[in-house]
């Protein structure tokens, strides 16, 4: 086992608490300014998403052959955003990473905030979205129900478990924590802290059910981590679609997921450590380590790119080639080669020492993954869409104005429930920082 | 003759201290002891062995459950309105291994949760013998002891290995008639 200490020399668990409950006192002015600001982000949104409610989906610029724009192309986003909160805190538990605990946290919060952002988009998209409970399994006045053989019915169950199990998962590793806060606040808020920590008292039995409980929802969890975002490429590899119907998709799309959640983890982490001043807590060490496995799903993802074009041209099917020719030359080319430069060639200044331990560097570095990796669903889904088989039904799509207020009204929402999760629950696993801090002391072996 | 039932707690600030009390507590085999600390500890595992959690089980049959509803409810819907489309078998079972597995792990979250609920008596309103240090950096422990028992242990608790109990409380437990 690694033995590096990933904390700041002469933390102790003392510090750990008063670190960490720092960030829940009373907000400063700028706090109420970005509130103020995710606030006016999901306005937009929200009058944008009224317009098409009240106005019908011919206001948003999709349409023949373009029919899924933007909205399905930012429910992948977020969906992939979600993916690395659970492999954080799920399958490193699992791989027994020590420098897990400090920022498992908060991927797990990115995790189940993003997951609500993905699943409005399906909603969204399919226009009617007072008709949204069609989508679940129960029998209509004619006993006809939903039809379990189409990919995205398949959606419907993936992405509703996975909200589920990851809330759950989120919910279950904070009862030790919100114990802590229960037992530091007076008054109201100790009693909202401990309603959530549900009369936790840190017995060893309730630890030794505990600790097998978690172990099992990270067993689980893992696993539907990679069988969600299998489910949602799937959406599109079912289809017979070139450019879509491609047996790699399932992996390509798990790897993506986790490279542009790893990129979202740094852009929120490096302003949220410099705010609450985490830095004894969140060290480059994290930083390193994150970009590290940036740096592997970024050479994954590269190289399905590749083997994307590769098949297209050895496969010697016309449909095939002309789709992989016109996604880097045509219409949208330039977006493929924006996104080939911010996933497959900036990440890879990450093998340098000096840039992978610098953690300004790998912030800037994370947004254009972020944006490189939104435009990589986008050219996925739009590019192969705009160019069928029969040259007649080619179209192009630009997203209107009413699409990109609803994107901005997601932005805006997920940062405001991130906002208002920094300023009531410890962004830090507190009981896991500690058992850490105290097995380092203590030599103890934990393995 | 009244036998009544005390509670003793020790709380500790030093781990090493802590440990020793507790071996020496646990030497005389107390069964009603319950220990406190603010991480798991894998010590105290050692010292108080204890069954392989129960939350398992919990799991097991959560997981099945999802596994037949996630099949069952396919078939079963299928072959309500048996309609042949694209050539393919009205009960597609390859399609249906999506739905039983994400329900298995929904199912098997679910009952996990419970599992740890029923086993770790969550929620509980009674905090009254708890102590707010134990979520802190303390370790404790709250020990039940006859009323001929009690020297005995507030003995061993200070006398074990030069021990100084930062805190120690008689509590004053239920009275068994």
């Amino acid at each position: 086992m690694n033995k590096e200490n990933y904390f700041a020399p002469m933390l102790t668990a003392d510090q750990v608490n008063s670190r960490v409950i720092e960030p829940l006192k009373k907000p400063g002015k700028a706090f109420y300014f970005m509130i103020a600001l995710f606030i006016g982000f999901i306005l937009i949104g929200t009058i944008c998403l009224g317009k098409q409610i009240f106005q019908g989906l011919g206001v948003a610029g999709m349409n023949n052959p373009v029919a899924w724009g933007i909205y399905l192309t930012n429910f992948v986003f977020w969906v992939g955003i979600a993916h690395s909160g659970t492999l954080i805190s799920a399958i490193l538990y699992l791989f027994r990473s020590r420098w897990r605990t400090s920022v498992n946290r908060i991927a797990e919060a990115m995790t189940v905030f993003a997951v609500m952002m993905a699943g409005l988009f399906p909603l969204i998209h399919v226009g009617r979205i007072w008709f949204a409970y069609w989508l679940f399994p129960y029998p209509n006045a004619r006993t006809l129900w939903v039809n379990f053989r189409s990919p995205l019915n398949w959606d419907v169950f993936a992405v509703s478990t996975y909200i589920t199990v990851s809330s759950l998962f989120f919910i279950v590793g904070m009862i030790p924590d919100m114990a802590v806060l229960r037992d530091r606040f007076k008054g109201m808020r100790s009693k909202i802290y401990g309603f959530f920590a549900m009369g936790w008292r840190g017995t060893h039995k309730q630890w030794h059910h505990y600790e097998t409980a978690y172990l099992l929802f990270a067993a689980l969890a893992t696993p539907l981590v990679i069988s969600v975002h299998s489910i949602v490429s799937w959406d599109f590899a079912m289809s017979i679609l070139p450019g879509w119907h491609s047996t790699i998709f399932a992996p390509y799309f798990v790897s993506g997921a986790i490279f542009s959640g790893c990129a979202m983890v740094i852009t929120i982490l490096y302003p949220l450590r410099k705010i609450f001043h985490l830095e004894d807590l969140v060290t480059e060490k994290h930083f390193t380590r994150l970009a590290q496995i940036m740096l592997l799903t970024s050479l994954i993802v590269t190289y399905s790119y590749l083997t994307e074009f590769f098949v297209a041209w050895y496969s010697n099917n016309i449909f095939e080639q002309e789709s992989f020719y016109n996604r880097a030359f045509g219409y949208y080319g330039v977006y493929f080669f924006i996104m080939f430069i911010c996933n497959s060639i900036l990440p890879l200044s990450i093998f340098v020492k000096k840039i992978r331990t610098n953690v300004k560097i790998l912030f800037f570095i994370s947004i254009f993954v972020n944006i490189g990796m939104w435009l990589e669903r986008f050219v996925i889904i739009i590019t192969s869409l705009s160019r069928d088989f029969d040259p007649y039904a080619w179209g192009n799509y630009a997203p209107t104005y009413i699409e990109w207020g609803i994107f901005l009204g997601s932005i805006g929402g997920f940062l405001l429930l991130f906002f208002f999760f920094t300023k009531f629950a410890p962004v830090v696993a507190i009981s896991e920082v500690k058992g850490q801090i105290h097995h380092d002391i203590q030599g103890g072996d934990h393995a | 003759m009244h036998n009544s039932t005390n509670r003793i707690k020790a709380v500790f600030s030093n781990y090493k201290k802590f440990i020793n009390a507790l071996k020496s507590i646990a030497k005389i085999q107390y069964q009603d002891l319950e220990v406190f600390s603010p991480m798991p500890l894998h010590d105290v595992e050692k010292i108080l062995p204890q069954r392989p959690s129960g939350v398992r089980w919990f799991t097991f049959v959560g997981g099945i459950i999802g596994l037949a509803i996630g099949f069952g409810l396919p078939i079963y819907t299928v072959l309500q309105w048996p309609l042949i489309t694209g050539g393919k078998p009205v009960v597609t079972i390859q399609a249906f291994i999506i739905i039983a597995f994400e329900l298995l792990i929904l199912f098997g979250a679910i009952f996990t949760l419970l599992g740890l609920l029923f086993h770790a008596r969550l929620p509980r309103q009674n905090l009254s013998n708890y102590d707010g240090r134990f979520s802190e950096n303390s370790f404790g422990m709250i020990i039940k002891a006859g009323d001929d028992e009690v020297a005995g242990i507030t003995e061993l608790l200070q006398e074990a290995d030069d021990l100084v109990v930062d805190k120690l409380e008689m509590l004053s437990g239920e009275v068994n008639l």
